[in-house]
C-alpha cells in the first residue's frame, strides 16, 4: 500500500511540475526553465544520492560514467528541452500524452537493442496508444 | 494568422513526439545505468550531464532570460523541485512495491497535468472531449504495455 501511495505521490507532484512549467514558460525560454529547473532538482537529489550511495558514486568506472553522460543527455537535455519546447507551442493538455507516449519508442529501440520479446499485451497497448495521440494529434482547430 | 497557427501546432506535436523519442530512449538507456549503479545516484549524475551542456548550449537565452521575473524564476524552481521530488518519490515506491504495481500508478501522470492544469490555469488550458479521451487512451495503453513488459 505504501508503494502504490508514493508512486501516486510521484505522479501529483509531476502533475503539478507541468503546470509550474507552464507558467515559467510564460516569461522565460524554455532553455533557460529547463536548466533552472534541472539545477533546482539536483539541490534536491544529488545530496541524496551522496548521503545514501557514497560508495557507489565514488566507485562508478568509467564505462559506467558514459552510459549515464548519455543516457543525462536523452532524458535532461533533449527529452526536457523539447518537453518543455513543446508544450510552449501547444500547452499542457495537447503535449503531455503525446510525451507520456515514450513507452512505445523505449519498447521499439528495447526490441531492436537489447532483444526483448513482443507479446500481446505489448501489441495491444502500443495500439491504444498510438489511438490516443492520433485522436489528439487530428483535432480540427 | 491561421496558417502561423497550424505550422505552431504541428511544430509543437514534432516536439512533443522527440521528447517522446528521448524519453524513450533514456528509458532503454536507464535499463543499462541501474544494472551498475542505484537508480538515484545515475538519475542525479545524468541531471548533472544535461544540465551542463544544456547550459553551455543555451548560455546566450540565459543571458538574455536573467532579466525575467521573480515569479518566471518562483515557477521554473518549484517545477525542478515537482521532477526532483517525483523521481524520489517513484524510487522510493519502487523499493516499497513491484514494478508492475508501481508503473501503471505513475503512468496516470498526464492525467494529474490535465487535471491541475484545469484548477489552476484553465484560462490558459483550453481541454476539449477529445483531447481527454486521448489523453485517456494514452494512459490505458502505457498501462498495458507496462503489464505486458512486467507478465
Amino acid at each position: 500500500m505504501t508503494g502504490i501511495l508514493l508512486a501516486l505521490a510521484a505522479a501529483l507532484v509531476w502533475g503539478m511540475g507541468n503546470v509550474w512549467v507552464r507558467l515559467a514558460l510564460q516569461g522565460m525560454r524554455p532553455t533557460t526553465v529547463s536548466v533552472f529547473s534541472l539545477f533546482v532538482g539536483l539541490l534536491l537529489l544529488f545530496p541524496l544520492a551522496l548521503i545514501l550511495h557514497w560508495d557507489d558514486v565514488t566507485g562508478i568506472t568509467s564505462g559506467v560514467m558514459l552510459t549515464i553522460f548519455f543516457y543525462g543527455m536523452a532524458n535532461f537535455l533533449t527529452g526536457r528541452f523539447l518537453n518543455y519546447s513543446s508544450i510552449s507551442r501547444i500547452g499542457l493538455n495537447r503535449a503531455i500524452p503525446i510525451v507520456a507516449s515514450s513507452p512505445i519508442f523505449a519498447l521499439a529501440l528495447a526490441v531492436m537493442f537489447l532483444d526483448e520479446s513482443v507479446n500481446a499485451f505489448i501489441i495491444l497497448g502500443t495500439l491504444v496508444v498510438m489511438a490516443g495521440v492520433l485522436v489528439i494529434v487530428t483535432e480540427r482547430r | 494568422m491561421k496558417a502561423g497557427t497550424n505550422r505552431t501546432h504541428v511544430i509543437g506535436y514534432l516536439l512533443a513526439t522527440g521528447a517522446s523519442i528521448s524519453y524513450g530512449a533514456s528509458l532503454v538507456l536507464a535499463k543499462q545505468v541501474v544494472e551498475d549503479v542505484p537508480a538515484l545516484v545515475g538519475s542525479s549524475i545524468g541531471m548533472i550531464f544535461g544540465m551542463l551542456v544544456l547550459g553551455v548550449i543555451s548560455a546566450k537565452d540565459m543571458t538574455r532570460d536573467r532579466k525575467a521575473s521573480r515569479r518566471s524564476f518562483m515557477w521554473a524552481g518549484l517545477s525542478g523541485l515537482a521532477a526532483g521530488s517525483g523521481i524520489a518519490l517513484m524510487f522510493m515506491a519502487m523499493s516499497k512495491a513491484p514494478v508492475v504495481v508501481v508503473a501503471p500508478m505513475i503512468a496516470v501522470n498526464p492525467l494529474t497535468a490535465i487535471l491541475f492544469g484545469q484548477i489552476f490555469i484553465r484560462n490558459m488550458e483550453r481541454l476539449t472531449p477529445r483531447i481527454l479521451g486521448g489523453a485517456l487512451l494514452v494512459v490505458v495503453g502505457v498501462i498495458i504495455i507496462s503489464l505486458g513488459r512486467n507478465a
